[in-house]
């Protein structure tokens, strides 16, 4: 991020945000110019690039992940890893139904379609299986996240099997450093999508992509509020150090708009702000910027809907809790970049829900996926890594290894 | 050798979870789509697998988290 745009001391959220409202704008004035149609068809280039290569980036990026838990923080982490993988998994599908909860409130979506029939909680769970189970069988994308999984995880696990665990890890990492050199296009390219909106969907499809910007608001906003009430009640940070955190942490992870960027002045504040112990800070806020993209998950489930109105796809709020166990997974590998989750989340989205043609279904949920969202969410993402820290330390105690119930900050700030 | 022939299984085992979903994605690259045959993808997971185990990468220098 040393180069290119970067030299002119523009951040990216910025630069992100500043070329989608020219792009929107592009899009509105001159829907019919063909210069403004070409940029448009530049930026689809990309995204479909990605779809044709996701199988094997997301199977390299979540083998990898999986490897790197087991090989390089499970005996640093002791008995906090598998407690904190429990915390993150829980919290990720919790976030998700509380997204749902509230999807049933913001939008019109019907709980099924019309023509079928409402079953009940015993025919849904055998509907989702058999869904998954054909879905397993026949595509390659869902083929390449369970197996990356599976096989990440054994091959770390046995030590002769370790070589190919370290060359998960190496692609891993030439995949990430690949998409970070290419982080200076990331806002042309969302840029030149924005063109489609409106040139495409008119004013409506601009009034859609604000309806999303504003669910995504609220749904994580709220979602903040209720994390620092939880924080409060069950652990024992006093309000000055939670919201001192909040203030730190919040406005850096809204700015950035990626959580790795996010992650120094995080572990800064968990330990000055919210008075954590240094190795509880590192251990869940790593583990956190590693695994947990949970307020991203909720904005992938608030831009299907949109996404799917737009493009006039019929959903329902059964097909929404469908990908809910999907996207938990996929927020496990999501990369920490601005406006990753939409990419990588897009292509098995498209699958799950069976759209008719992917490929618009990406381009529509990329640029959809873009400005005020991925900033929303990783504020959300970010400072729920400190909340997890503040739990494990005041209501685990003893599960992580701490005898006597200290915290050492508070008392400091009395 | 062994590191050539690693190289060459972990090259075609790539191709192998490409060509499948070829047919969704750039539309000059859908031509790869033609040589998919089903369970393509986990076989190419385990070739993957071999193609790495021949090469016997080592350890990869740890540093900050890169998620």
């Amino acid at each position: 991020m040393a180069k290119g745009w970067s030299h002119l001391s523009v951040p990216l959220p910025i630069r992100v945000v500043g070329l989608l409202i020219v792009g929107l704008s592009l899009g509105l004035a001159f829907p019919k110019d063909a210069l403004v149609k070409n940029l448009y068809t530049s930026g689809t280039y990309f995204p479909r690039t990605i779809v044709t290569f996701a199988a094997l980036f997301i199977f390299f990026l979540l083998a990898a992940a999986t490897a790197k838990l087991i090989l390089f923080h499970k005996d640093r982490a002791g008995k906090m890893f598998s407690l904190i993988l429990t915390i993150y998994i829980s919290m990720g599908a919790i976030s998700l139904l509380y997204t749902t909860a509230w999807l049933a409130v913001l939008s019109d979506v019907p709980f099924s379609l019309p023509g079928q029939k409402s079953a009940g909680a015993g025919a849904w769970v055998m509907q989702v299986g058999h869904t998954f189970t054909h879905v397993l069988s026949q595509q390659p994308l869902l083929q390449a996240l369970v197996g990356a999984m599976l096989i990440g995880w054994t091959c770390a696990s046995i030590s002769s099997l370790l070589p190919v665990a370290y060359g998960f890890i190496s692609a891993g990492d030439m995949i990430l450093k690949f998409f970070k050199k290419l982080l200076w296009y990331y806002p042309i390219m969302i840029g030149c999508l924005a063109i489609g909106i409106p040139m495409k969907f008119g004013l409506k499809g601009v009034a859609l992509y604000g309806k999303g910007v504003l669910w995504v608001m609220i749904v994580t906003c709220v979602w903040v509020v209720l994390m620092i009430i939880t924080a409060r009640i069950f652990t024992k940070r006093t309000w000055k150090q939670i919201l001192s955190y909040y203030g730190a942490v919040w406005p850096t992870g809204f700015g950035t708009g990626g959580s790795y960027d996010t992650l120094a002045i995080n572990i800064i504040s968990a330990e000055q702000d919210l008075g954590l112990d240094e190795d509880v800070a590192e251990v869940s806020i790593v583990f956190g910027t590693v695994l947990n993209k949970n307020c991203s998950t909720m904005s992938v489930l608030i831009v299907t809907i949109i996404a799917a109105k737009m493009l006039g796809i019929p959903i329902s709020m059964s097909e929404i809790l469908m990908l809910i166990p999907p996207v938990i997974i996929l927020g496990l590998e999501s990369p920490g970049i601005p406006g990753g989750a939409g990419f990588f989340m897009a292509p098995i989205i498209a699958v799950v829900l069976n759209v008719p043609d992917e490929a618009v279904w990406i381009t529509t949920f990329v640029s959809l996926f873009s400005g005020l969202i991925p900033m929303f969410s990783t504020a959300g993402n970010t400072t729920d890594d400190g909340m997890v820290g503040a739990l494990l330390q005041d209501c685990f105690p003893r599960l992580i290894g701490r005898t006597k119930d200290v915290v050492p900050a508070r008392a400091a700030h009395a | 050798m062994r590191r050539i022939l690693g190289i060459i299984l972990a090259l075609v085992g790539s191709w192998m979870l490409v060509s499948p979903q070829a047919l969704l994605g750039l539309a000059q690259l859908k031509w790869m789509y033609k040589y998919a045959f089903p369970g393509e993808v986990l076989i190419g997971i385990v070739i993957i697998a071999i193609g790495f185990k021949l090469m016997d990468l080592k350890a990869p220098k740890v540093g900050k988290p890169s998620h």
